[in-house]
């Protein structure tokens, strides 16, 4: 009964959520319909999905749209994955040994607001134009929000649960992967899901700098030379990437810890 | 024993000396705030204690021990794990082979009659099935005494009158020693075969009397349980 009333809520969410996509699209290709704006402002959905084949098929500049969008998702899931590796491990431990948080904190809080752009001129010239300056800039993008998360993990574990692992016969070694790092889980996929969005948001930052190819690169170029129609398939395709990131870290997690939300 | 918090240290305990013999079944039930739960955390050897010493046959308690298993008044179960791997969670810990925990578990799952619900999961079972997944978790130690801080607190009354029966069923059957941290005055007289009653703090024993432990739910209805439960009331509120 209950997991067939969830379906069906799940199904009216989707739905609803359909009709303003759906509506806003409407709208959208009634401006195209009735040529109140120039095409150069709002081009016609037609004209849009028109680029979308042309790119996809013969390629904008040099590169067609899976190998644009190839070359960002492989910057975003080079720096994405150093900051998971680093930053759980990280964030754990700091909020593991106080001492770790006192000794890294004032470092981690100075760096935690600035906006990415600001340290990437000083990425490139360290590190140059290739690849790396722009795997680097993704990789401290998504790092913030992972340590937090992953500190905010060890913070909130109930601490009669350590209590009740204690005196069940845990020792303080088997402790950490008995209970603490599974108590953690839920605050870690926050930070993997939060992280991955900021290192997104960032991969069109890094590709404005000295980048030939990616998706991010497209929107700008296309932007550049007024091709509006290729602007907006490109920002359409972004946007739905992002959809697909975000689902499959949520299917991840709702597969690993189904008991998220409950104590 | 003292209790040091931010601002200034809490004497909770004043010398208490109180000595607890197999199979008993001690009830405890005294003000909030009186240090119950503090002296249970000290014989479970979670806490060390600022002043004296708790003996375990003989030996001074410096740490956990399988023996003395400590419950809580919320289940704390862990909530990855299946209700079966809860209840191995100890087991598992002493260093059974698998095939030895999964006998141990699923003989304390019968005797909370879990069976049906090895595999799910604690978030789909309900307040008085997870305390009674956390009793067996407990148990599935063997240990010798048993800590049971305020077990049935959380629950709704007619689950609780339940679980009193439940209890005395599993004390009666594995014969370890109980103390039970308790505000129902009702169920510290119709369990322990022991009723302490505690003081404001710091705490001291005011009432040490034997209780109804080993009498059948019939024993609710008779003047003497009705009595008894004047008694220790009367020390709980002086």
């Amino acid at each position: 009964m209950f997991l067939y009333m969830q379906g069906k809520k799940e199904l009216l969410s989707f739905g609803l959520g359909s009709i303003s996509i759906l509506g806003v699209f409407l709208i959208w290709y009634l401006v195209g319909e009735l040529e109140v704006v120039s095409e150069l402002f709002i081009p016609h959905p037609r004209s849009v999905w028109r680029a979308f084949l042309e790119v996809s098929t013969d390629g904008y500049r040099g590169g067609t749209l899976l190998v644009h969008l190839g070359s960002s998702l492989g910057r975003l899931i080079g720096g994405y994955f150093a900051a998971v590796f680093l930053g759980v491990p990280l964030g754990l431990l700091i909020g593991l040994y106080p001492k770790a948080r006192i000794l890294l904190n004032p470092l981690f809080e100075f760096y935690r607001p600035l906006p990415p752009l600001a340290y990437y001129s000083l990425l490139i010239l360290w590190l140059g134009i290739g690849e790396l300056s722009k795997i680097t800039l993704l990789f401290l993008a998504a790092l913030p929000p992972i340590i937090m998360n992953a500190r905010a993990g060890v913070e909130n574990i109930p601490l009669h649960r350590i209590d009740a692992a204690r005196t069940l016969g845990s020792r303080p070694r088997g402790l950490f992967f008995q209970v603490i790092f599974p108590s953690c889980l839920p605050f870690i996929f926050t930070g993997l899901r939060v992280g991955i969005g900021f290192a997104y948001t960032t991969l069109i930052s890094a590709e404005i700098v000295a980048a030939v190819n990616g998706i991010g690169w497209l929107v700008l170029d296309a932007g550049r030379f007024l091709r509006t129609d290729i602007l907006f398939m490109a920002v359409i395709v972004m946007g739905v990437t992002g959809m697909v990131l975000d689902l499959l870290l949520r299917t991840l997690e709702q597969k690993l810890i189904p008991w998220k939300g409950y104590q | 024993m003292t209790y040091k918090t931010s601002s200034r240290d809490v004497k909770v305990l004043e010398a208490t000396n109180l000595d607890i013999f197999p199979g008993e079944f001690v009830s405890l039930i005294g003000p909030s705030g009186c240090g119950k739960s503090t002296l249970l955390r000290l014989v479970a050897g979670l806490l060390p204690p600022s002043a004296g010493q708790i003996l375990w046959k003989g030996q001074e308690i410096l740490g956990p021990d399988r023996h003395r298993c400590l419950s809580f008044q919320q289940p704390h179960l862990f909530p990855w794990l299946s209700v079966q791997k809860n209840v191995e969670f100890g087991p598992k810990n002493r260093g059974l082979s698998r095939k030895e925990q999964r006998e141990c578990s699923n003989y304390y799952l019968s005797l909370v009659k879990l069976t049906d619900f090895a595999d799910s999961y604690p978030h789909e079972l309900s307040g008085g099935m997870q305390q009674r997944v956390a009793l067996a978790r407990a148990l599935a130690n063997e240990p010798q005494l048993l800590l049971l801080d305020e077990p049935l607190g959380a629950l709704d009354a007619l689950t609780r009158e339940h679980m009193q029966d439940e209890l005395k069923a599993i004390w009666q059957r594995t014969g370890c020693a109980i103390i039970l941290v308790t505000h129902s005055v009702d169920e510290a007289v119709y369990l322990g075969t022991r009723i302490l009653v505690n003081s404001h703090r710091p705490a001291r024993i005011i009432f040490d009397h034997p209780g109804m432990g080993h009498e059948g739910r019939e024993a609710k209805n008779r003047a003497e349980f009705l009595a008894l439960k004047d008694q220790v009331l009367s020390y709980v509120w002086d």
